[in-house]
């Protein structure tokens, strides 16, 4: 996972930099380069570093300004998925790797083959309506406010619905009830706020 | 853990969107389709997420350890609902010591009724070690989306400090019950040391004249012996935060647990009935008795105790002195961080107790971790000096004192003093 992640970083930062290139050689690719220098970097030494946002919405950004040049287009809409896909999979190496130092191959196979489809799936959408010159006309803006405010709403659904984490209390087995009441003395006695016994005076 | 990745994929995506209907930006509106499809797959994944059903069991190996020992941890794990394509399980250990064997996570499938069995092998040090809960994460199949749960399994372990073995300590209590036991009593009677001579009464043993002193004075003398009973001997623990130095990961606390631990576990086994008071954040009194369960009640007040700063017990000065048996034995345990604590132990022998302070010397933890430079070794040397001074002044006034440099047993300091005495009075 570590690999994958260091080559979707160098390819997705190497695709925003050649079309910083293409747009302002100089005054907008020698930063780009800089930057995506420091995101491979950062992933070759801390592929699970939470500081991976901050090179993706860079990325993401450089990306989606060049998709509004005519040239640097195809390269900023294939770019742009990559970048996420690269945050996404430095994110569940981090929440995999508390719990096993090596994930198993056929759980990353199952997940690359997951968000390749979705990533494939969104360039392809995205490149075709290129190659049809879509054009933003009141139409199409209505419908994509109409999508905005759709997603809006899927947004305070998903979010009142999740929660980060969820205790889970087991209903008791018949018979346990007796144990547990029997253990109470010993974890009282056991837990730290517990004073044996009060203030008296032996005499 | 959240999942951060739904809400950053929407707001990216909303952001493109606005910016493309702002420039009415056709290119700009294709590059927020890539964010809203994997905003929408997130979303998707989310609402297929399986809820785990599982019963997790954790069994110590043992419950009342002592620190230094190894605790072997074995959780079971058994899915009692749908299969979970990929989840993970970790153990949430409490200790901050380094887990010595095994794992205490799993990530892996887990069918329906089948179950995963976690083994590691954790020492813990002096204290009560809780775990509360696991925590278990579920994946989606195609691990895009996970959610996060606790599943409640609790348990605790003790771990009592390590207990050295002391030799014989010179304790000499005024006041002595009318059991046998091992303080000498300072009194005539049955027992093994000489105490003295006087002339035969009728009744007396046979066995017990000196035939050495009726040969030279013709007269019938016989010997005495001393008499060994038990004693109430209360130890005190000072626990206040200024009494203790903790310098390079190394610290005055343990040791002083360790030492109050062993002085406890020494008393008892030897038959004496032995009271423990833990002074500083509060008055924690245990009246004297003896016996194991006892011991057990002793050892589990110093589980608990922990260096505390409060204002109420700043001075040594508020130690309950009534609450102590009248003419017993207190060991008080303390580095008597100020010029005033010097006064409490004379204090207390002044009204009858027979005192022994260990001072806990820590000059030599904190000369090594330390950087030495001239106001360093000045300022030592004053400390120095007033604390010999104090310790001459006490040992005028009746107080035995026994100076312990915590970076070594007590035992060895015991020994020291032992040697330093020549002798001079018996073991107890």
């Amino acid at each position: 996972m570590r690999l994958a992640v260091l080559v979707l970083v160098t390819l997705s930062a190497g695709l925003a930099v050649a079309g910083a290139a293409l747009v302002a050689p100089w005054t907008f690719a020698l930063p780009a380069g800089l930057i995506a220098g420091l995101w491979i970097t950062l992933a070759a030494w801390r592929p699970s570093s939470r500081l991976h946002v901050i090179p993706m919405l860079l990325c993401v950004g450089t990306c989606a300004f060049l998709t509004v040049g005519v040239e640097s287009r195809i390269l900023g809409l294939v770019g742009l998925p990559l970048a996420l896909f690269a945050w996404d999979a430095s994110f569940t190496r981090r929440t995999m790797s508390r719990f096993a130092k090596v994930v198993q191959p056929h759980v990353v196979l199952r997940y690359a083959a997951a968000m390749a489809g979705i990533c494939g799936a969104a360039v392809g959408v995205a490149v075709g309506g290129n190659i049809l010159q879509l054009r933003l006309t009141f139409p199409v803006a209505l419908g994509a406010s109409i999508g905005l405010l759709g997603l809006t709403i899927a947004v305070l659904w998903a979010a009142r619905r999740s929660s980060a984490v969820v205790p889970v209390v087991l209903e008791k087995k018949e018979g346990e009830e007796g144990k547990e009441e029997g253990d109470a003395a010993a974890e009282r006695e056991a837990s730290p706020s517990y004073q044996p016994r009060g203030f008296s005076n032996p005499h | 853990m959240t999942d951060p990745r739904y809400p950053i994929a929407v707001c990216i995506s909303v952001g493109i969107m606005i910016a493309a209907l702002v420039t009415r930006s056709a290119g700009l509106f294709m590059a927020a389709i890539p964010a809203l499809a994997y905003a929408a797959a997130l979303l998707i994944a989310r609402l297929q997420l399986p809820r785990p059903e599982l019963d997790i069991t954790r069994t110590p190996s043992s419950r009342r350890v002592s620190s230094g020992d190894d605790v072997r941890y074995a959780v079971t794990v058994k899915n009692c609902g749908e299969p979970l394509p990929l989840v993970g399980v970790l153990d949430v250990l409490t200790t901050d010591e380094p887990v010595q064997e095994g794992e205490p996570s799993f990530l892996g499938p887990i069918g329906r009724d089948e179950d995963v069995r976690l083994s590691y092998t954790v020492r813990p040090s002096r204290g009560i070690h809780f775990q509360d809960h696991v925590t278990v994460v579920s994946w989606t199949r195609c691990t895009l989306a996970f959610q996060e749960h606790e599943v409640v399994c609790s348990t605790y372990v003790s771990a009592i400090p390590e207990i050295e073995k002391l030799p014989p300590l010179v304790l000499a209590p005024r006041r002595t019950h009318a059991f046998a036991g091992p303080i000498m009593a300072r009194a005539a009677g049955p027992g093994v040391d000489f105490f003295g001579c006087r002339a035969y009464a009728p009744g007396d043993d046979v066995r017990r004249i000196n035939w050495r002193a009726l040969a030279r004075t013709d007269r019938l003398i016989v010997n005495e012996y001393e008499q060994e009973r038990m004693a109430d001997v209360t130890v005190i623990l000072d626990v206040r935060a200024q009494a203790h130095v903790e310098a390079g990961g190394r610290d005055t606390f343990e040791p002083a647990c360790r030492a109050a631990a062993s002085l406890a576990d020494h008393l008892i086994r030897q038959g004496n009935r032995v009271g423990f008071l833990l002074y500083g954040q509060s008055i924690d009194w245990i009246q004297p008795a003896g016996g194991r369960f006892h011991l057990e009640r002793i050892l589990g007040s110093i589980v608990r105790a922990k260096p505390v700063r409060s204002f109420a017990f700043e001075d040594l000065a508020g130690i309950p002195a009534s609450i102590f048996p009248s003419g017993s034995q207190l060991i008080l345990l303390s580095s008597l961080p100020r010029d005033e604590d010097y006064e409490v132990p004379i204090q207390l022998a002044a009204r009858g107790y027979s005192v022994l302070a260990v001072y806990m010397n820590s000059e030599r933890l904190q000369a090594s971790v330390e950087q030495a430079d001239d106001a360093l070794v000045l300022a030592l040397r004053i400390r120095s000096l007033r604390r010999d001074t104090a310790i001459r002044q006490m040992r005028r006034a009746g107080v035995y004192v026994l100076s312990w440099d915590t970076e070594e047993p007590l035992s060895v300091a015991l020994h020291r003093a032992r040697l330093d005495r020549g002798g001079k009075r018996r073991r107890s």
